[in-house]
């Protein structure tokens, strides 16, 4: 008994003790620019292979939006040397999972094998850059698949269109004015051509990073493989890429958005905040963990708890690499309308612009980001994701060790002045988001009915 | 077997043409063998059995209760464990939300059928709580 509480308190103290987990990796270059990325941990045997194209909604042509999520489903259609349709019977026979995502930033590919079929999964992602194939029957199957999505993801799902309608207003001029799924009547409108062209410019080696993470038993053999089967793939001219620059929003914005699945109005705010490379857009993620992340977050606790005035209310921190958009939304309860809401959200936000957090908040704060930090590279799947956003996107690697010391050296004073500077009210979108009118009345009234 | 000298010696002077060209679908190399440690158990003088498994990769502790309830014991009453596992983790809520803000961030999670639950908590923390 003795001996067991000895192992019980000594696993406690050693807890105490011990320092953040370090994310050990080596990187190099190919001859091809093909950015190489290894994390060798063998806890499990797994591995993961991916790569990160810098390529996202946001390097479209306004008249063709939609491509690079179009090209998630196209690069699944087969290559060379692995037939249509055999994709993901190859990777399920070998006990390997695969995904890819989109946002406007960039593409994601990846397959997690157990680790004897690394050189598979080498070979798959080379395959993918080298030679896909990129033909009529693809894009038409794929063009259905997309619409589809849409349909399901968006169009008819409740509240499905907010990043629409907000990013149609915060955005005048950059690419992120428009959704990642994009428009059904231009890739409808898109000739096979223009697909292959796409393909030509964007996903090249010298655009992208390969990662490998996870069981490596033996690097020289893996780097080998990298070699045998990326240095093969030619260079392509650089991209080049226009950079957009947004005014700034002097006066506020007013927009209203009636959607026809929904029988409740929400209340919408937007905000547009700066690059998540830039210092001031970690300190706007405290904010809106101040604000509104979670129930014991200051609005939820203030707006839904105690004065009841709302079912729900949240956001989303849109983190991108340009600017970002900061969205606050609410279901207005009973008599309470998306005007009071609002106002009861501007008295909080005045609250931050003028009052210090408290101490105690604020290292409540860095305990939640500590704890995120730790779960974010707790399997080789988030540290694969994370090394290749942090190398493509934020152009440093090495934040996945240190960008928590960024956030631990955030300030009270900071927040206060990063509030002051993005979260006022001549410098944002309210959008009345509310049910289509002539669906909703007949839907409401019935249910009036109903309940009564 | 002349065929495979030529292959062989070709691919000694040729590797990097040779291994550039080969693109077939590679093979499985052999199986890798899964590791998992076995646990340092004991018994409380209540009986509850607890198992512990070290781990230092990340520092972070998780911490799960099961209970052997089996489908029969709930009798005529279905459905009664899955009651009792949301009311449980409603209450572990509300009580770690009062943690919450003092030191500790946990994730907690009921499974209703055996009844666990299952927390986790970072590291530098725990000390002060138990």
């Amino acid at each position: 008994m003795k001996k067991s509480l000895i192992a019980l308190s000594s696993m406690l103290m050693l807890g105490g003790t011990a320092h953040a987990q370090k994310v050990t990796f080596e990187e190099y270059d190919l001859a091809n620019g093909l950015h190489v990325i290894l994390h060798n941990d063998p806890s499990a045997p797994v591995v993961i292979t991916s790569v990160m194209y810098h390529v996202g909604a946001k390097d479209e042509q306004p008249d063709r939006t939609g491509f690079a999520h179009f090209f998630e489903h196209l690069l699944f259609e087969g290559t060379e040397n692995i037939k249509r349709g055999e994709w993901f019977k190859i990777v399920s026979s070998n006990g390997g999972v695969n995904n890819a995502n989109t946002t406007d930033d960039r593409t994601y590919y990846y397959e997690v094998f157990p680790s004897n079929s690394l050189q598979l999964g080498l070979w798959m992602e080379s395959e993918r850059m080298m030679h896909p194939v990129i033909n009529q029957i693809g894009v038409d199957t794929q063009n259905e698949v997309v619409k589809e999505e849409k349909r399901k993801s968006y169009d008819n799902r409740p509240y499905g269109q907010i990043f629409q309608e907000v990013k149609k207003n915060m955005f005048t001029k950059h690419p992120y004015r428009w959704t990642t799924i994009g428009s059904m009547a231009h890739l409808d409108a898109a000739k096979l051509e223009e697909f292959q062209a796409f393909n030509k410019k964007f996903y090249i080696p010298n655009n992208a990073v390969l990662v490998v993470a996870g069981d490596i038993n033996n690097p020289t053999q893996t780097k080998a493989w990298i070699e045998q089967y990326f240095g093969s793939i030619s260079k392509q001219p650089a991209i080049v890429r226009q950079k957009f620059v947004e005014d700034p929003i002097v006066k506020e914005i007013n927009a209203t958005f009636e959607d026809q699945n929904i029988q409740k109005p929400m209340m919408i705010l937007a905000y547009r905040t700066p690059s998540m490379k830039t210092r001031d857009a970690r300190v706007l993620d405290f904010i809106s963990s101040i604000l509104s992340d979670g129930k014991s977050s200051r609005l939820y606790k203030k707006i839904v708890d105690d004065k009841k005035m709302a079912l729900e209310i949240g956001a989303f921190n849109q983190s991108q690499e340009d600017y970002g958009t900061y969205i606050i939304y609410g279901l207005p309860q009973g008599e309470f309308t998306n005007v009071g809401l609002a106002k009861e959200v501007d008295a909080e936000i005045v609250n931050l612009q003028t009052e210090l957090v408290s101490e105690k908040e604020l290292e409540k704060l860095k305990n939640k980001y500590d704890s995120d930090f730790v779960d974010g590279n707790s399997n080789v799947e988030g540290i694969a994701s994370n090394l290749a956003s942090f190398y493509l996107l934020y152009g440093d690697v090495n934040l996945i060790n240190t960008e928590i010391e960024m956030y631990h050296s955030i300030t009270r004073e900071e927040i206060r002045e990063v509030a002051k500077k993005y979260l006022n009210p001549n410098q944002r979108l309210i959008l009345d988001y509310v049910p289509a009118k002539d669906k909703a009345d007949s839907n409401d009234s019935e249910q009036a009915k109903q309940n009564k | 077997m002349k065929k495979y000298i030529i292959i062989l010696i070709s691919s000694l002077f040729l590797s990097v043409i040779m291994q550039a060209q080969d693109r077939t679908q590679p093979k499985p190399g052999p199986s890798p063998k899964i590791n998992i440690n076995k646990p340092q158990t004991f018994t409380l003088p209540n009986g509850l059995k607890v198992l512990v498994v070290e781990n230092h990769k990340l520092p972070r502790v998780s911490f799960s209760l099961t209970i052997d309830n089996a489908p029969y014991a709930e009798g005529d009453k279905k459905g009664v464990s899955n009651l009792l596992a949301s009311l449980l983790e409603m209450d572990l809520k509300q009580f770690l939300k009062t943690l919450t803000t003092k030191k500790l961030i946990f994730l907690v999670q009921t499974l209703a059928f055996l009844l666990k639950v299952h927390m986790q908590a970072v590291c530098q923390n725990i000390q002060k709580e138990f």
